[in-house]
């Protein structure tokens, strides 16, 4: 190396050394952050004008924090998991129930925190078991045979009453029921069976108590039959290790504030959600306990899981 | 104009009703048919929940519609609000009617299902011929009755702006064509206060411009003839001022020939009452003359006795005393009389109560000598009771004064025919005293004259035209009484009244 490059590479060394040290000026893109979302599981996005608009109002928000953000909507949950396991992604957002089927892969690569999604007036959602009182339905031995209705990707809901047929009757929902009647929304489960298009349906609490508040007389037709805990939670985000905290500072501020702003009181009607909240990992640790006794049950039963058709 | 407008507002606003009332026709069925076609498979197949969630999505899209109904055929009716939902066995009366036809109907009703008054949209489902329900869609009216109100605001403000307009486009037409006559009328009336600077500045083609050039030129006229009545007024005033100098001058020369005619005047007055008193004098004296004749004679008659009793010897001392006597008595009568004559002419200094009787008996006492010597008949008829109050020396004087002219009168007739009547009498509240000669009267045309200064009938020497002046100042003036004369069949009476008063405590004389 002759002299004079050596002088000219040392001056682009200070040069650059400056430029880094320097603090970037307002308005200026100081991260860009990616963040993948898994379709199966989150009714809320199947629609692609919502992914847009969703992706629209987050970056715009986040850009107001000078952090550049884009969104990868995947259909398999493997994929997304693998992507972000490989940093692909800052943020992986999916239904509990992949989280819970794939923490072992996740939580190695994730941040100690976990940021979710309220719909209900309570953070944590229970589910629950609505018969018609007419359909002779006592147990829930005897749903066997009958029409049952369920939000399609309501896997929550599903790892409930299979939990529930494990435990009384040693098999899965899919042996003791056959196929559920899938509905496009929870609140369509609930008026099916109202309206006798089916004899039960599992729907979050909160959807119960909704419908029954526009119609009262939804709740003389129908009864509870079986609740699970309080301790649901219907999606989580979890940020990569790797992420920079000043990602995770902005997007913490960009969920504390999103009832503030016009667009994120649209992301709020979007997903038709209360709002989202940072918890910690003991947050969700009964979740967690919940899904493990299930796996046990499973296994002690010979149950294949049949929850989602998305392959672990 | 407003009546155009008005009406045009009317129809306009009617219009604009009536398309609102088509917008929202036009709105509610196309939200009801697009119901229907999406809930037309659930209604067959009876998926109410799609119904439901369908109906409540519309609503929640469109806050305009307060209520929609999905009918079936067997009369069971799904009622979705924003809020809520149910299931109706039975609709209100005039909804269920208007579901009766097979096509569309709409009108504004008020029913149960609703508070307030809605436009109601009724529309048939009817899928492969059949019919198998009915959509009904409520539509608020808030936002119908908004448009209305805006309208209405509109209108009214468009037929405040237009009535404004007309208001100010009037004033300004009638400034135009009253304001030049209100200028005319104006400047008249500065010109009939005086300004007759006055002129109006109205310049136009039309017969005002016209009427206010003639204006103009009557007031220059009349500033013109103004001028010259000034001119002519201060002419008149300084002939005035000249004239009223000269009248000043003259009342000025008046005023000193006044004052110098009445100097003169009281100096006459001063010479008349000098002359009155010679005059008063001389009566005196030829009054004193005539009572002194008589103890004069005697007394030339005693002197001469006294030389005839010398001559035969007959002065003895008895005869000079009682000629002495004789002649002592005459000197003391003669004497008397000239200390009558001083009292009776000395004034009373304050008026006092007396008889007529005493100041007439003093008056003859003193004419007794003349009237005897003139052979005059005195005949009195005196109440004696009768006194007043006043000048009683006065008194007399007028008394002697009227029996002295009736004297000289008297002299003219026949000793026979000589007479004076003296009465006194009471009459009503007054004392008369009327005194009556038989000369023949006054002349008539003197009569009134009788009684003016320096006016006499005698012959000049005999008479100073004062007395009766005298005697009737002395009775109306100092006495408050009246001194008059008229004529009687034989001669001139002479009457005086005076207030009686009571005889009270007033001596005899």
């Amino acid at each position: 190396m002759s002299r004079g490059r050596k002088v000219g590479y040392f001056c682009s060394m200070i040069l650059a050394g400056t430029l880094m040290a320097a603090p970037p000026p307002d308005g200026e893109i100081v991260y860009k952050a990616s963040m993948g979302y898994l379709k199966d599981g989150m009714q809320h996005i199947r629609q692609k004008d919502v992914r847009l608009a969703l992706e629209l109002w987050i970056g715009e928000l986040m850009k107001e924090k000078r952090i550049e953000t884009s969104i990868v909507y995947y259909d398999d949950a493997a994929q997304s998991i693998e992507k972000f396991r490989r940093f692909g992604h800052d943020m992986l957002m999916v239904n509990a129930y992949f989280y819970l089927r794939d923490e072992a892969l996740i939580d190695p690569v994730a941040y100690p925190s976990f940021w979710v999604i309220q719909h209900g007036l309570q953070p944590y959602e229970q589910a629950v078991v609505m018969v018609r009182r007419d359909a002779a339905i006592g147990s829930v031995a005897d749903l066997k045979g009958k029409r049952v209705s369920m939000r399609e990707d309501n896997y929550m809901g599903r790892l409930f009453l299979d939990r529930e047929m494990l435990q009384a009757l040693h098999r899965s929902q899919s042996e003791v029921i056959g196929e559920i009647e899938a509905t496009e929304n929870h609140s369509r489960a609930l008026l099916q069976t109202y309206f006798g298009k089916s004899d039960a349906c599992v729907v979050p609490r909160y959807v119960v108590d909704v419908v029954t508040e526009m119609n009262p007389a939804v709740s003389r037709e129908l009864v509870p039959l079986a609740e699970s805990p309080r301790i649901f939670i219907p999606y989580i985000g979890v940020f990569h290790r790797r992420t920079s905290d000043t990602m995770i500072t902005a997007y913490t501020d960009f969920v504390r504030e999103l009832s503030a702003t016009e667009k994120g009181r649209n992301i709020l009607s979007l997903f038709k959600m209360q709002g989202m909240y940072e918890v910690s990992t003991e947050s969700i640790e009964p979740m967690r306990q919940y899904y493990r006794e299930y796996q046990v049950l499973r296994k002690r039963y010979g149950v294949p899981e049949t929850i989602s058709r998305s392959a672990p | 104009m407003m009546s155009i407008v008005a009406i045009f507002v009317l129809s306009h606003v009617r219009e604009q009703r009536d398309a609102l009332i088509d917008v929202m026709h036009s709105k509610s069925r196309t939200v009801a048919k697009s119901i229907a076609l999406v809930t037309s498979d659930a209604m067959v197949t009876e998926d109410y929940s799609f119904i439901v969630e369908h109906t409540q999505s519309v609503l929640q899209d469109n806050d305009e519609f307060v209520y929609i109904l999905v009918t079936k055929r067997n009369g069971d009716t799904i009622r979705a609000t924003a809020e809520a939902w149910n299931v109706m066995a039975e609709l209100p009366e005039n909804v269920a009617k208007m579901q009766k036809n097979r096509e569309d109907v709409s009108e504004i009703i008020q029913s149960s299902l609703y508070p307030e008054a809605v436009y109601h949209m009724s529309y048939p489902v009817i899928f492969s011929g059949i019919e198998w329900g009915w959509v009904a869609i409520g539509l608020s009216l808030d936002r119908y009755h908004e448009r209305l109100d805006v309208l209405y605001r509109d209108s009214a403000i468009l037929l405040g702006m237009v009535l404004f307009a007309s208001i100010l486009f009037s004033y300004i037409l009638a400034r135009w064509l009253v304001g030049p006559i209100v200028e005319l009328n104006l400047a008249a009336k500065r010109v009939s206060s005086g300004d007759l600077s006055t002129r109006v500045d109205v310049n136009s083609a039309d017969e005002i411009g016209e009427l206010a050039g003639s204006f103009n030129a009557m007031v220059e006229a009349l500033e013109d003839s103004n001028r010259t009545m000034r001119s002519y007024n201060v002419e008149l005033e300084r002939r005035v001022e000249e004239r009223t100098e000269a009248l000043n001058r003259l009342n000025r020369e008046l005023d000193t020939r006044v004052k110098s005619e009445s100097l003169k005047r009281a100096e006459q007055e001063r010479m008349l009452i000098q002359q009155s008193r010679f005059a008063a004098m001389g009566e005196m004296i030829g009054n004193i003359a005539h009572q002194w004749r008589q103890p004069l004679n005697a007394i030339a008659l005693l002197l001469q006795n006294i030389q005839f009793a010398h001559e035969f010897g007959k002065l003895d001392k008895e005869f000079i005393e009682r000629s002495v006597e004789k002649g002592q008595r005459l000197t003391t009568t003669m004497s008397q009389t000239i200390d009558d004559f001083r009292n009776f002419f000395k004034p009373n200094r304050a008026q006092e109560a007396f008889r007529i009787s005493d100041a007439l008996n003093t008056a003859f006492e003193i004419m007794r000598s003349a009237l005897e010597n003139h052979g005059i008949m005195i005949v009195t008829e005196v109440d004696e009771e009768l006194c007043v109050i006043g000048f009683p020396n006065e008194f007399s004087q007028v008394l002697l004064n009227i029996l002295n002219n009736a004297k000289d009168a008297l002299d003219t007739q026949e000793e026979t025919m000589r007479r004076i009547d003296v009465r006194v009498f009471a009459k009503g509240e007054d004392a008369r005293i009327e005194i009556e000669d038989s000369a023949g009267g006054i002349p008539e045309g003197i009569i009134e004259k009788v009684f003016d200064p320096y006016f006499t009938t005698k012959d000049e020497g005999k008479g100073t035209g004062i007395g009766l002046y005298m005697s009737k100042m002395i009775i109306e003036t100092n006495m408050h009484g009246r001194l008059d004369v008229r004529n009687t069949p034989t001669g001139a009476l002479f009457s005086i009244s005076m207030k009686r008063e009571s005889c009270e405590g007033v001596e005899d004389a």
